[in-house]
């Protein structure tokens, strides 16, 4: 009898151990789901008389987290000054455009979850989608599932067009930015236009993000294009942060000139480690994650010198672009990226296409973005019958702190900083 | 094949990140040595290093390796009644209440670094931190001096008031009859919630030297619980002796490994080498067979 008591108390104190951890953990996580709730925006979504409901996600936190605040900040600028103008015109009656933003933490499973989330529960009429084509395929993939209007910028086109190739090509999803032959062209033809002395040997490293198999063979091939040597070839996890094997690599081939395609992470790493290691080549060229303004913060002077791709500065001659760097730049505090000024055109190329679609009829919408040709804040946009379109492209570099255009050189353009600085 | 100049640089690279690979390892086999709790917040508790680290240098130009007097026992600090009121209580039952609330805590700690520093990600800079050397030949990365030096002087301090003091025989006490020590006069909870807040402070110095070598941002913590466990596991579950070379030794056969077939397999052979070792010695290098 006692036995049976004494292991009845003990059944009941472990069940109240268990009750009360259940309890201590809801606790933390509601706490936690309550201040992750206070950093997205939301809208009472749905497409009610009066309103239409654009989806929209992004990355807002991550790896990819610093592309996704310029996003945000850019579609909901677009959006709150189309409403403040009264509205879209749809079909002869103003609407007013509401937002509804989820987090895809940089997952891809998340990104696709969110847009199902979005067009099923808060009543989504169309998608504007994700940066870089890891969550932004997945979250296209979604919208082309449910047969919803989809349009993404920062996914580079040919990792776009590679995923539906074989299945005859999107027929909701849009897509506009950068064409790899073009970025990979410039990268390696702006060093013999501007006459920067070198060996002419240029070492190449790519992640194994979806940009990986396409930036890479396309930066061999210009490299070679443009006369130069290229005496190292590698692959990097995206994730990784230690680079030591990589640097004793590059150093060994002697190479002048480094190309690197990966994340902000990664690059704020390498190039610590590379001046950790003595190593700083003349030119140190870091394609996608060094676009952030964030990467200049954390990385402070050694920043300095390092080039990048640039489709959107506020010096562009675009309209409107200078004003909204700008409108950035005073209500954030912080200074302008790139991606502000396609994010920007996204949401006004969207809405433009719903209000000449004079309805929420998917097809329709889809009809008016495929016949998107017009001028925007990031340039001329015009969509090819496989829905993507490609943008101008210059060459840029940090310098104290900010990024600005160096080739081509003339209106806008600055003298380039040659050699890196501690580059031997 | 790598020259001896790259293979040589890769074990003393290896050095210096095995050195970290310990410091921030220790914490999860302070815990789990001594509680038998594996704590799913540790990753956080070293990114919160890095942060107030960051924090205190954005605002009085603290130089982050002296940050590290204020920030491990702010953390410390932080941890302790954490521990005493928050796990404590829930000890007594199967583990899985208290590995329930420190998965919380990690959840609402990267969330509160979303809220307070943006998902940005952070660095901390200093001169030293991109410093180098020459003997010969050979370049080497003063930060690997640190972080290797961090590790032997850490694990070797915390090895010593853990064999050679009165809190340490405490400890033992506490961690191996936990009914026996109290009968002595041992405050368990108190010896629970001191080694709890040690484990989180040398967490706290885990994350200066991270975002000193790296980068850091709010979700940056949960690769380096991945990594302390390997380091724990392979070194064996509550050694001290057994978490610093098991960091060393996981740090130079990645950087070795990754001088032979690149950065690219670096992580992977790690984990092999850890399944080699286990499959060998379940209980790891310095673990015994009935465990700690």
């Amino acid at each position: 009898m006692s036995q049976d008591k004494g292991e009845s108390m003990r059944r009941s104190r472990h069940t109240y151990h268990i009750a009360f951890g259940l309890v201590l953990l809801l606790s933390f996580v509601l706490a936690g789901g309550i201040l992750a709730a206070c950093g997205s925006s939301g809208g009472s979504g749905g497409s009610g008389s009066g309103s239409v409901t654009i989806g929209i996600d992004a990355s807002m936190s991550g790896p990819l987290a610093g592309f996704g605040a310029y996003e945000k900040w850019a579609i909901e600028k677009a959006v709150s000054e189309a409403n403040a103008a009264g509205g879209i015109d749809v079909g002869g009656t103003k609407m007013q455009v509401k937002t509804v933003l989820l987090d895809d933490k940089s997952d891809p499973n998340v990104a696709s979850s969110n847009v199902d989330t979005l067009i099923n529960k808060d009543g989504a009429i169309a998608i504007i989608g994700p940066i870089v084509p890891t969550v932004g395929n997945a979250a296209a993939l979604a919208a082309e599932k449910n047969q919803i209007p989809y349009l993404e910028t920062g996914n580079p086109v040919e990792p776009f067009r590679a995923v539906q190739a074989k299945s005859g090509g999107w027929k909701y999803a849009f897509d506009f930015f950068v064409l790899a032959p073009p970025v990979a062209e410039n990268a390696y033809k702006f060093p013999n236009d501007l006459k920067l002395k070198t060996n002419m040997k240029t070492f190449i490293s790519v992640d194994n993000s979806p940009d990986g198999p396409v930036f890479g063979p396309a930066a061999k091939t210009a490299a070679q294009a443009n006369g130069w040597t290229v005496v190292g070839y590698e692959t990097h996890p995206s994730t990784q942060t230690e680079f030591n094997s990589l640097i004793s690599k590059m150093k060994a081939s002697g190479a002048d000139y480094v190309y690197v395609l990966g994340d902000t992470p990664t690059f704020i790493a390498l190039r610590k480690q590379m001046d950790a290691a003595g190593y700083v080549p003349k030119i140190l060229y870091f394609q996608r994650g060094a676009q952030l303004q964030e990467f200049a913060d954390a990385a402070g002077s050694l920043a300095d010198g390092v080039t990048l791709e640039a489709y959107w500065l506020p010096s562009m001659p675009y309209p409107g672009a200078a004003d909204l760097g700008a409108a950035y730049e005073q209500s954030t505090g912080k200074k302008a990226g790139q991606i502000l000024g396609p994010e920007y055109a996204a949401a006004q190329i969207m809405m433009q296409a719903i209000s000449k679609a004079g309805g929420t009829d998917p097809q329709k919408v889809v009809d008016a973005l495929a016949a998107t040709d017009g001028t925007f804040v990031c340039g001329p946009i015009k969509f090819a019958a496989d829905h993507t379109a490609a943008m101008n492209l210059v060459v840029a570099q940090w310098q104290n702190g900010t990024s600005k255009q160096i080739w081509p050189t003339g209106s806008g353009a600055v003298k380039a900083i040659f050699p890196m600085p501690g580059a031997k | 094949m790598p020259s001896s100049t790259e293979l040589i640089t890769a074990i003393l690279s290896g050095l210096g990140i095995g050195g970290l690979f310990a410091v921030a390892a220790l914490g999860l086999s302070l815990v789990f040595g001594v509680m038998r709790l594996i704590n799913l917040a540790h990753g956080e508790l070293i990114v919160l290093g890095a942060y107030l680290s960051y924090s205190l240098a954005q605002w009085i130009g603290l130089d982050p390796l002296l940050s590290i007097l204020i920030v491990a026992p702010v953390v410390a600090l932080i941890a302790y009644p954490l521990q005493r009121y928050g796990l404590t209580p829930v000890m007594k039952g199967d583990g899985t209440a208290p590995l329930l609330i420190t998965f919380g805590v990690s959840v609402v700690l990267q969330n509160l670094f979303i809220l307070i520093y943006t998902p940005d990600v952070r660095s901390l800079n200093a001169s030293y931190a991109v410093a180098n050397f020459k003997v010969g030949g050979i370049t080497v990365s003063v930060v690997y001096i640190i972080t290797l030096v961090a590790g032997l002087v850490l694990l070797g301090l915390t090895h010593l008031v853990v064999t050679r003091t009165g809190f340490g025989r405490r400890l033992r006490a506490a961690s191996e009859d936990p009914a026996a020590a109290a009968v002595m006069g041992v405050s368990v909870p108190q010896m629970y919630a001191a080694t709890f807040a040690i484990a989180a402070g040398s967490a706290a110095v885990a994350g200066v030297l991270v975002g000193l070598t790296f980068s850091f941002g709010p979700t940056a913590g949960t690769a380096y619980l991945i990594t302390g466990f390997a380091v724990v596991v392979l070194g064996g579950i509550g050694s001290i002796k057994g978490t610093l070379v098991g960091g060393l030794l996981l740090g130079i056969i990645e950087s070795v490994g990754a001088a032979f077939v690149g950065d690219g397999w670096r992580v992977f052979i790690g984990c092999l080498v850890v399944l080699l070792v286990l499959s060998i010695r379940p209980q790891g290098i310095f673990g015994t067979a009935g465990g700690n």
